[in-house]
């Protein structure tokens, strides 16, 4: 489903990501954990077209992705933004609906949409609410359900617990998997906390310092401490 | 049928609607003709120009080129081809048609860029419009303009004033619910709102920024050449004024006067600025100065328009 190899990714002068490949299989979650600044979020602008990479491929079903306009390449893809990029004007309703038109079948992507909803039940009675009105938490159940409902084949999550309630990180996780076995769409998501990407991934990448520090299953990340090293959990107490 | 009325009217948008409709059906009988007359077509202007400021939120200096060429198209066709006066009706989609053409132009090169890199790429465009339409004398008339433009007749019956007032009436109403619906009710509508609060994002979920607002150029100039062909049947002429950088100013201020972002503001603005126009400069030849003085008291005041400030008119 998606190919990454050799990326370098320079911010100006500064190199960001170092020769990171990494691959994502159809209806496969994968997750990258890294602590701040280690190029995660960079990684995810790359595959959707924020951000040029120097050098090295993205492949998307095969087809490098690299040299696409912007609006070619997010048709397929349903992103969740680190920064909660709503659009505060709309009502939330709005904005599911907004994104599931520039979707290729935004018909299947609004009928997606009551079941995630099930999930994120807090703002379900908050559908006709500016989106600007919300809080926090509010506004990241919204984008991720507007991301979710994507009927697209690839569901990029940066940091999709960050502001959830402990209970709805749960469901968060459950959404995930769910929606997975019923579209076949793969996620790659983007995580400091362990607990969801460890729960819920086919495979691991542990990023650090910009290169990829750990490849295999969350088995094998806790039971060789892999992880506690790029997270830094265990070091300086 | 009542209550199918009574619901369409608990939106305070469609009654806005409904009180511009009502007043042009009847300010014929309450205003002078030739003053209602303006305001049905420089209020449809001034929406069009909506398009642009209100939808696509960029300020244009170039909405002249578009009701010029509008009015140039449908004028000089008329002037010039030898129809049938009853059958020189279709001189009138032909400016539309021209200036929807002008429109892919102007916008194809203008929406690359934003701020006043645009305003001001637009002006460029329609001073190359400007020049080429003086310098093409033999065929405009140059400065001249052309006068005696013959008007299309209905059968053997010839224009009024007054048949001519409803039937651009009509053809107000046609372009005012074409408007509604493409810009206010659609899922169009909805993407250029996302758009124009943030690009980047609206990108992020699959929409090419340029296509969307280059459609809603398209369509704004549209409107402006129904605008500009209504002008040029109803002078009987064309001529430079048309496409002066100075009526885009008058167009500008139209719209915010009203408010840009709301459905009828420009249209209220135009109503506004030409009836002001009227009954100022029957008492002094400087009414420009209270209309000056007019819109630095609503732009520093009611920086949204007068119709800003109702939350539920504005899109």
């Amino acid at each position: 489903m998606l190919e990454i190899q050799d990326l370098d990714v320079f911010y100006g002068g500064t190199q960001v990501l170092f020769g990171v490949s990494l691959t994502v299989k159809k209806g496969e979650i994968v997750s990258i954990l890294g602590r701040n600044g280690a190029g995660k979020s960079t990684l995810l602008k790359s595959v959707v077209g924020f951000v040029t990479p120097k050098q090295g491929s993205i492949k998307v079903d095969g087809k490098d992705i690299v040299h696409w306009p912007l609006e070619k390449r997010t048709k397929g893809i349903g992103y969740q933004p680190d920064t909660k990029r709503l659009f505060g004007t709309l009502t939330a309703f709005e904005n599911i609906r907004v994104s599931a038109l520039g979707t290729k079948n935004a018909k299947a992507t609004m009928g997606n949409v009551e079941g995630i909803l099930n999930y994120f039940h807090p703002i379900k009675g908050m559908m006709n609410r500016r989106a600007a009105t919300l809080s926090g938490g509010e506004q990241q159940m919204l984008t991720l359900t507007r991301a979710l409902a994507r009927e697209v084949g690839l569901i990029l999550l940066d940091e999709p617990s960050a502001g959830l309630a402990p209970a709805i990180r749960d469901n968060l996780a459950q959404a995930v998997t769910d929606q997975r076995d019923k579209s076949g769409c793969s996620f790659l998501i983007v995580e400091q906390e362990i607990n969801i990407p460890l729960g819920i991934s086919d495979r691991i990448y542990g990023l650090l310092n910009g290169k990829i520090a750990f490849e295999g299953t969350p088995k094998e990340a806790v039971e060789t401490k892999a992880i506690e090293d790029i997270l830094m959990i265990s070091k300086k107490g | 049928m009542l209550t199918a009325c009574k619901k369409y009217l608990t939106n305070n948008v469609n009654k806005s609607i409904v009180i511009v409709i009502i007043f042009l059906a009847i300010s014929p009988f309450i205003i002078p003709k030739s003053i209602a007359m303006d305001i049905l077509i420089f209020g449809l202007l001034a929406m069009s120009y909506g398009i642009i400021q209100g939808h696509i939120g960029q300020v244009s200096f170039g909405h002249a080129a578009l009701f010029g060429t509008g009015a140039y198209v449908t004028g000089l066709l008329l002037y010039y081809v030898d129809i049938p006066s009853s059958a020189a009706w279709i001189f009138f989609p032909a400016g539309v048609v021209g200036a929807v053409i002008v429109a892919l132009g102007m916008g194809a090169l203008s929406l690359r860029r934003r701020g006043a890199y645009f305003a001001l790429t637009n002006l460029a465009l329609l001073q190359l419009i400007y020049f080429i339409v003086l310098q093409v004398k033999g065929l405009t008339g140059g400065d001249d303009g052309k006068w005696g433009i013959p008007a299309p007749t209905f059968g053997s019956i010839p224009v009024t004033p007054e048949s001519l007032y409803y039937l651009y009436f009509v053809i107000f109403l046609v372009c005012l619910f074409l408007m509604k619906r493409m810009f206010l009710d659609s899922p169009n509508a909805l993407v250029l709102h996302a758009i124009k609060q943030d690009e980047a994002r609206a990108e992020s979920l699959g929409y090419s920024v340029y296509r969307e607002m280059l459609k809603a150029y398209a369509l704004s100039g549209a409107f402006a050449g129904v605008a500009g062909a209504m002008y040029a049947i109803q002078m009987q002429y064309v001529g430079m004024s048309y496409l002066h950088w100075s009526l885009n100013g008058t167009v500008i201020i139209m719209a915010m006067l009203g408010g840009v972002n709301v459905f009828i503001g420009p249209f209220l603005g135009a109503a506004i600025l030409i009836a002001l126009k009227d009954v100022i400069s029957m008492y002094t030849v400087h009414w420009q100065l209270i209309v000056g003085i007019l819109v630095m008291v609503v732009i520093l005041g009611l920086r949204e328009g007068i119709l800003g400030r109702f939350k539920s008119l504005r899109f």
